[in-house]
């Protein structure tokens, strides 16, 4: 089961590979050009997903082909992937210490399950803290968002 | 000036007490940069480009040294107790590193590579101060056939590097090289795979990459599984226990001169320098052991080589810097800059006309790694009981340190969206068997790999026979093949022998 | 999750929505805070190390701080829009180069130079022709006729990118007549065109005087031209280009650009400023140090300046073929 995802993600990744290749210019095996690469590799990768493709059925029978362990605390896994997908998303705007403010609080406390005692303190710290070292000493322009400094 | 002279003079340059307050200075801010991942010493080194204005030439540079090797040292930290690869060269630490450290054995980690990172880095001040203009010419002999064979060697190396299925290895390895290829085709600027994003089309760093798929992925796992560290591991009794014990010393000898003496040589070649040399040595390691299946599972070994040749190859990358000018990869640039900011030019003439900075950088070079040795080892007890904190607190941490750095890499917003693509990605991957390391160095040696290759079939006009018409590029080549070839020939032979004696 | 937890949970993913409605920009005085050199190359760089000597002299006489922001990518292009998109308050400049004109011409999706505002130039380098020193050529036309004689066989190194080298080498090369006959191998950057050089592995390469004096002082390579309309004084033996017989101008220039729409009042403060910078003793002996010769133009005349270079590339990259670019 594990290996025939891995084969069909591979072979998504092969397939996209392919198309977005095809039309930059290949040239040959002695003169490659900057199409050569991609799409040959995409090919090799396409076929070797073929193959683990078809070994997973020869072992399926032996039963060595292990299912996917799905995860107690799934569900918080999925939260954390959401919520670090819509900080990144929304970090430009929203600004650096709110942001993380935010998705330090959903993890801790959501996620984690800590006091919110613990889960405040830390997120409010850690953000002012590196935001303030950052901007003053490492040069480092976090997006201010929308706070006033 | 004779060797043993301008060593003499140059500790008598180094010792002087400002030049020890700016080594000092040097080593801890690098080793603060170290600790933190993504936040690059290069960054900070450019940062800190300015304030060396109003500071004489040679307590710059020390400083600026300084803070480059102290991240070497530092960057080891992050990778065994978190995973988190502090700098681009400690990624390879990651793999084996973390693993001690989750049986228990962070502070031996944590010993071994302060211990191999000072004697590789003598080693490595000892050749340069005795070696370093031939050196530099034999590195010159270097062209695109010889990096492409190296390469190679090094690619090669990742086949064995997985801890499973070869075929997954591979696989992870070819999407590796494939990513390599996203962006702005460095020969033609033809734009591959940028999907009209203008943020794709500079390429994916490498660097935001290692933090998704080892760090980011480590925290979903922690997520995932709660009961990890703190119930596993108990705590250590004593100072002593946290260092590296007999069984540990002995096992790292042999792979810590071996890493010296590999990061020294391959940190001379332009391009790459310190990443290469880790995974090269670790490459190495793995197949000369004689246990290689305990690699990816806390095998010492895999931590002393690759941090000893990480160390080595940060001192041997001042060879070409100081004889010809020549930066061998973005740090040492950023040295070059600091010297033409100074108005100094580098060259044979730096030593005729600027003999304190050259004799002084090196003797400072040596005090600095005897200063970082001291510095690191007691906190080696301190960052040894981090482990301690639990998971479920230091998890949402690491997160919020790893968007910080994703961001400060390249002040990008999009590296911290790639970041954790790339962390959903890794961490689901090897959940079914698939793991980064492969990806990330083939990831790094592809582009070096395809670039290679077309120069040299461009100076060839399109024959192959020059990567075995030149000596440098056949060697290479063939150690390679001996090294794929040889432990399933030597099975061969010995099957054979063993046949023909009955 | 229990309710209540849930709710929690739902009304900070709304406000997560909601809370980018309320961002706005906010306009500050010009003579309080930091202006900031954008640098679109990642830190070490020629480039870079000029922009931080500059800014180091600039902060005195515009009388606030100043900083360096490298913001390296996509040829150029990602340090062009952090400009191109940036307050027009004239606290976001640019130090920018030939690659700027030529990306416009060499990159598949170029910035639109529109959303610039050009200032003034600083510094303007000519270009050098450096072959490896073991070669016999001791004149550019030695070169041409090995070319001539021996189609294929003189490598010529380029490095690619933003390629002004590379557009250049080729307009030379076709001057020269010997375009097809040259073997051009692209490098990813100056530094690695250099090292290939010095080690013979190229025959010939491009780059300023202060690039390849290292590796001339250490006899690797030898200089058989450079692109200026008088000898260097400082190499009274290297023979102009134009004396060989031809005559173009080639060198790299940095300038100084900010934000389309800065108040003119504001550009004037800058351009003097820039003026003094350029005149500033610190900055002169900073530059000369490393052979980095400075030169001011003033705002109309880096105009004048930019229109005539961009003209140029155009040509000559529609000539060697990367424009169009090809998808």
């Amino acid at each position: 089961m594990n290996d025939l995802v891995g084969a069909g993600v591979f072979f998504a990744i092969g397939v996209i590979g392919l198309l977005y290749s095809y039309h930059i210019t290949r040239g040959t095996i002695s003169n490659p050009g900057a199409g050569f690469l991609p799409f040959y590799l995409s090919l090799i990768l396409v076929l070797l997903s073929l193959l683990l493709f078809f070994k997973s059925f020869k072992f399926q029978r032996g039963g060595n082909n292990e299912r996917i362990k799905i995860a107690t605390r799934w569900k918080r896994l999925i939260s954390a992937f959401v919520g670090l997908l819509l900080y990144a998303c929304v970090i430009q705007r929203v600004g650096f210490v709110i942001s993380s403010f935010l998705i330090l609080i959903l993890l801790l406390r959501f996620v984690e399950e800590r006091s919110w005692r613990l889960t405040l303190l830390l997120s409010l710290v850690f953000p002012c803290v590196f935001y303030f070292f950052s901007v003053t000493y490492l040069q480092i322009p976090l997006p201010k968002g929308i706070l006033p400094f | 000036m004779g060797i043993f002279d301008g060593v003499a003079y140059g500790f008598s340059v180094a010792l002087s007490p400002i030049n020890i307050v700016y080594c000092f200075v040097g080593c801890l801010l690098g080793t603060i940069v170290g600790v933190l991942p993504g936040l690059g010493c290069a960054a900070t080194m450019a940062l800190l480009l300015p304030m060396t204005f109003n500071l004489e030439p040679t307590g710059a540079l020390i400083m600026l040294s300084g803070i480059y090797y102290g991240a070497m040292y530092g960057g080891s930290t992050t990778s065994i107790l978190f995973r988190i690869p502090g700098e681009v060269t400690s990624v390879v630490t990651c793999l084996d590193g973390y693993e001690m450290a989750r049986k228990g054995r962070a502070g031996a980690a944590l010993g071994i590579c302060a211990i191999g990172s000072f004697f590789a880095g003598t080693v490595s001040v000892i050749g340069l101060s005795l070696f370093a203009p031939p050196l530099a010419e034999w590195a010159l002999k270097f062209g695109p056939p010889e990096f492409f064979s190296l390469m190679m060697l090094g690619l090669s190396l990742v086949a064995f590097m997985g801890k499973g299925s070869l075929l997954k290895t591979i696989m992870m390895a070819g999407l590796g090289v494939l990513l390599g290829t996203v962006g702005l085709d460095p020969m033609t600027s033809v734009a591959r795979y940028s999907f009209g994003s203008r943020n794709l089309l500079s390429g994916l760093d490498m660097v935001i990459i290692a933090m998704g798929m080892f760090g980011i992925s480590e925290v979903f796992k922690m997520i995932e599984e709660p009961v990890r560290m703190e119930q596993m591991i108990s705590v250590p009794k004593g100072f002593f226990s946290l260092l590296p014990n007999r069984q540990e010393w002995r096992d790292s000898t042999a792979p810590i001169l071996r890493g010296s003496v590999l990061g020294f040589l391959v940190g001379i070649l332009p391009g790459g320098g310190g990443i290469v040399a880790t995974f090269l040595s670790y490459g190495v390691e793995k197949r000369i052991s004689k246990h290689p299946e305990r690699f990816g599972y806390g095998a010492i070994e895999g931590v002393a080589s690759p941090e000893a040749a990480n160390n080595s190859a940060t001192t041997s990358n001042y060879i070409p810097l100081l004889t010809l000018g020549i930066p061998t990869n973005a740090v040492v640039a950023i040295l070059l800059g600091g010297l033409m900011i100074h108005g100094i030019t580098p060259g044979p003439l730096l030593l005729k006309l600027h003999p304190d900075m050259f004799w002084g950088l090196i003797a400072s070079m040596y005090i600095g790694n005897a200063m970082l040795l001291i510095m690191n080892l007691p906190l080696v007890g301190i960052f040894a009981r981090i482990v301690h904190i639990p998971s479920s607190i230091t998890g949402p941490l690491i997160t919020f340190i790893c968007l910080f750095a994703a961001y400060g890499v390249n002040n990008s917003a999009f590296d911290i969206l790639v970041m954790i693509v790339f962390g959903i990605f890794g961490y689901l991957m090897e959940k079914i068997g698939f793991e980064p390391a492969p990806l990330l160095l083939a990831f790094v040696l592809g582009p070096m790999i395809e670039v290679a290759l077309r120069q040299s079939l461009g100076l060839s006009q399109g024959s192959f026979y020059i990567f075995i018409s030149r000596p440098i590029s056949a060697v290479t080549l063939s150690i390679a093949i001996f090294l794929l070839v040889a432990p399933p020939l030597a099975k061969v032979v010995r099957g054979w022998i063993n046949e023909w004696r009955r | 999750m229990k309710g209540k937890t849930r709710f929690v949970c739902l009304a900070l993913v709304t406000l997560l929505f909601i809370l980018p409605l309320f961002g706005k920009a906010t306009a500050a005085d010009f003579s309080k805070g930091t202006v900031s050199f954008v640098v679109p190359y990642p830190p070490g760089g020629v480039t870079d190390a000029i922009a931080r000597m500059f800014a180091q002299v600039f902060s005195k006489y515009i009388k606030q701080t100043t900083m360096v922001v490298n913001k390296p990518g996509a040829g150029t292009a990602l340090g062009t829009l952090e400009v191109v998109n940036a307050n027009p308050d004239g606290h976001t400049l640019g130090v920018f180069s030939n690659a700027l004109l030529a990306s416009q011409y060499v990159l598949p999706e170029p910035v639109d130079l529109k959303g610039l505002e050009p200032v003034a130039l600083f510094n303007f380098d000519p270009n050098t022709i450096g072959v490896y020193e073991q070669l016999p050529f001791q004149s550019i036309n030695d070169m041409v006729s090995f070319a001539q004689k021996n189609p294929k066989k003189l490598k010529v190194g380029i490095h690619s990118g933003t390629g002004t080298a590379h557009l250049y080498m080729v307009a030379f090369m076709k001057k020269a007549g010997i375009d097809a006959e040259a073997n051009y191998i692209a490098f990813k950057g100056g530094g690695d065109a250099k090292a290939a050089l010095a080690g013979g592995h190229i025959d010939v390469a491009t780059d300023v005087f202060g690039v390849f004096r290292p590796l001339v002082d250490a006899k690797k390579v030898r200089i058989l031209a450079v692109a200026r309309e008088r000898r260097h004084p400082l190499y009274p033996n290297v023979p102009t280009l134009k004396e060989q017989g031809y005559d173009i101008s080639w060198g790299t220039f940095h300038g100084i650009f900010t934000t389309k729409g800065t108040p003119p009042e504001i550009i004037q403060i800058l351009e003097k400023a820039i003026e003094s910078t350029t005149k500033d003793k610190e900055f002169l002996s900073l530059m000369e140090k490393n052979q980095f010769p400075v030169e001011f133009r003033d705002l109309q005349k880096f105009k004048l300046f930019l229109k005539n270079e961009d003209k140029v590339y155009k040509e000559i990259a529609t000539e060697v073929g990367l424009y169009p670019p090809k998808k």
